[in-house]
């Protein structure tokens, strides 16, 4: 077998497995009541801002075009496609190794093309209709940004490697990103008109690439981290449905002590067990970034959606997030309160039915009454600042109630009570 | 203080694992579960603590009998510390402060784990995690114990220490059901036994009764008696 034909088959069976979960997820309600009707609405909005750019632009200016062609640019790996199995054989056989590693590198640096054109398709109305940026520069600017995000991405593969603390990792990120919105930006507006600019820009950030790509394919003593890391993008679209349910990939290093509320200290001086629960259950929450990462992304999803759409949209998207929210909790509570360790004894069933209460309130409440506030402030005059907010308590409120009432009735029904 | 009657347990509709099962636990005292692997210990104990959906029978604990389980393989929240867990399970069976702190940390330092008391389980070893499962049990202080293998990953030191737990605690007149494959050991501290084979009761009794039972000569071990039975059921 060649490496070629190694890389092809991996990338089947990657593909498989994620359609395969993919399958699990969207049943027809979901194309039916959603992503159908997101297409449509979509396509329908993408030909309107081929006639005429959208009201919202007027505001937004053509700098900010950079952030998201960058974030879109930047959603693929660089990828070995090693598996923990290649130990036993691949890894013997040096030469199809190295070929399957560099074959690998191919194949992710052709999605990185595939996900720029995407990006610079979707954003395309806006940049001629909206903007009115000339073909020379939108061709540039894409250059660029292929080249940025192909840089970004390997480098990124690097901090992964050499810096396991998620606390510490930022910083190197986030300079790598100032370092590439800075040159986008800076060749999107200006340096794009210097032809020297152009191609001294491109040749630095190829000799760059190059030399990051040749770091790596001669790079050894990195195979379990692939393999770690590979486990985890076949994983992705499991792990992004069902958050930590199912084989989650090993962790790189293993914490001690936690980060946050150390020496177990209590969050609140109430002593009543319900309190100390929804302490415990607020600590445990707090700690896992994961969690924590989920009600952020539906908080900024939802603010860049209610500041962008349309005024009957505004209010749809805040009702998903109300369901988003109120759907996190719910899973994160399930999890805390029938996770194998709570299964080890008896909990008394006043208690519990409290403490869910109190823990379903706990996070979604405050980020949904955010996002309420968001509506408000988007909304024209001063009313919205006060409706939205009173109407999101009263409709968070009666939501959690009906969603307690559900999860008492799934439980009785699970139960059978020793 | 525990009465089971298993008609038949499984994990899938009309598979059952096990059947006809049938055994009780008095106050203060120890019965061992025995059995070879897939003989049905485990899902017997998943029946007891009611986590099976498809089973058919009884699993009865005496009014207001509280227990606790120790399962084989301990079980964590990634995200909580040792005092924590302990916190945890005082909570939901609301036990107030006075009643609980002083013992988990007696129990703490008997399992001399005063060290890593606030550090997360997840970065234990393996005996440490056990003796984190077997202070949360031995801290609820409950009518009835189900153990599941307690010996694994304990250091002998550790193995005395929980022994003589037990034994105070059956003093208290704890029920206790363990489930283990130490026979020595099993001989040594339990009042009667219940040996399982292809998910049915193959004997049960004092280990008088099972050399009875099993035909093996009055002086032999309960492994002879094991052994013996097993064979005549082959």
């Amino acid at each position: 077998m060649t490496g070629l034909q190694l890389l092809r088959k991996r990338v089947r069976d990657d593909r498989r497995y994620k359609i395969r979960d993919l399958r699990t997820a969207l049943d027809w309600t979901v194309w039916l009541y959603i992503l159908i009707p997101a297409l449509v609405i979509g396509i329908a909005y993408y030909r309107s801002w081929w006639m005429t750019a959208p009201d919202w632009l007027a505001g937004v200016p053509e700098q900010a075009a950079v952030f998201p062609l960058l974030l879109f640019a930047t959603t693929w790996s660089l990828r070995m496609y090693t598996e923990e199995a290649d130990q036993v054989y691949l890894l013997q056989n040096v030469s199809l190794s190295q070929r399957l590693k560099k074959w690998g590198i191919a194949h992710s640096l052709g999605k990185g093309v595939m996900m720029n054109t995407l990006g610079i398709g979707v954003v395309l109305p806006l940049l001629v209709t909206g903007w009115g940026w000339s073909s020379e520069r939108i061709v540039v600017t894409a250059f660029f940004l292929l080249l940025v995000s192909w840089n970004v991405r390997t480098c990124r593969y690097f901090i992964d490697l050499f810096v396991p603390s998620i606390w510490v990792k930022w910083m190197p990120v986030g300079l790598v990103n100032l370092l590439s919105v800075s040159l986008l930006l800076f060749m999107s507006q200006v340096g794009w008109m210097y032809e020297w600019a152009v191609v001294v820009g491109i040749g630095s950030l190829l000799l760059l690439l190059v030399v990051q790509l040749r770091v790596r394919v001669k790079m050894k003593g990195t195979f379990f981290y692939d393999a770690v890391i590979e486990r985890g993008h076949k994983q992705s679209i499991t792990k992004f449905l069902m958050g930590r349910v199912g084989v989650a990939p090993a962790p790189l290093f293993t914490r001690t002590r936690p980060f946050l509320f150390r020496g177990s200290r209590r969050i609140r001086k109430k002593r009543t067990p319900e309190a100390r629960m929804v302490d415990l259950y607020t600590k445990w929450l707090l700690r896992s970034v994961g969690k924590v990462h989920y009600y952020l992304q539906v908080i900024g999803w939802g603010t860049a959606a209610i500041f962008l759409l349309p005024l009957v949209i505004k209010v749809v998207v805040l009702l998903f997030a109300l369901y988003a929210l109120i759907g996190l909790s719910k899973a994160d509570w399930r999890e805390f309160s029938e996770g194998g360790y709570a299964q080890l004894f008896q909990w008394e069933q006043m208690l519990r039915e409290e403490a869910e209460k109190q823990a379903l309130k706990l996070v979604a409440m405050p980020c949904f009454l955010l996002l309420c506030v968001v509506t408000g402030v988007s909304f024209p005059g001063w009313i919205g600042l006060v409706l939205f907010p009173l109407a999101g308590w009263f409709v968070f409120k009666e939501s959690v109630q009906l969603v307690h009432r559900s999860l008492q009735t799934g439980k009785w029904e699970d139960s059978k009570g020793v | 203080m525990l009465k089971v009657a298993i008609e038949e347990a499984g994990y899938e509709k009309r598979e059952s694992k096990i059947r006809a099962i049938g055994f009780e636990v008095k106050s203060g005292e120890l019965l061992g579960l025995l059995g070879s692997n897939g003989a049905g210990k485990s899902t017997t104990i998943k029946t007891i603590l009611g986590l099976l959906k498809e089973w058919k029978g009884s699993v009865t604990f005496e009014n207001g009998t509280r227990y606790a389980y120790v399962p084989e393989q301990p079980v964590f929240y990634d995200s909580l510390t040792l005092w924590e867990h302990l916190e945890l399970a005082a909570a939901a069976t609301a036990l107030a402060d006075e009643d609980w702190e002083e013992r988990a940390k007696d129990l703490i330092r008997y399992f001399q784990l005063e060290q890593v008391m606030h550090h997360l389980p997840s970065s234990f070893s393996k005996g440490m995690r056990q003796k984190v499962m077997l202070i949360t049990a031995f801290m609820l202080r409950p009518d009835v114990y189900i153990i599941d293998e307690p010996f694994l990953g304990l250091d002998p030191r550790a193995t005395k220490d929980f022994l003589k737990l037990i034994e105070k605690e059956r003093a208290r007149g704890a029920a206790i059901l363990m489930c283990t494959h130490v026979l020595d050991t099993a001989e040594r501290i339990c009042d009667r036994f219940v040996l399982l084979s292809n998910g049915t009761l193959l004997a049960k009794g004092s280990l008088e009764e099972m050399r009875e039972q099993s035909g093996a000569g009055s002086e032999s071990s309960l492994l002879d008696c094991v052994d013996t039975l097993m064979e005549q059921r082959l």
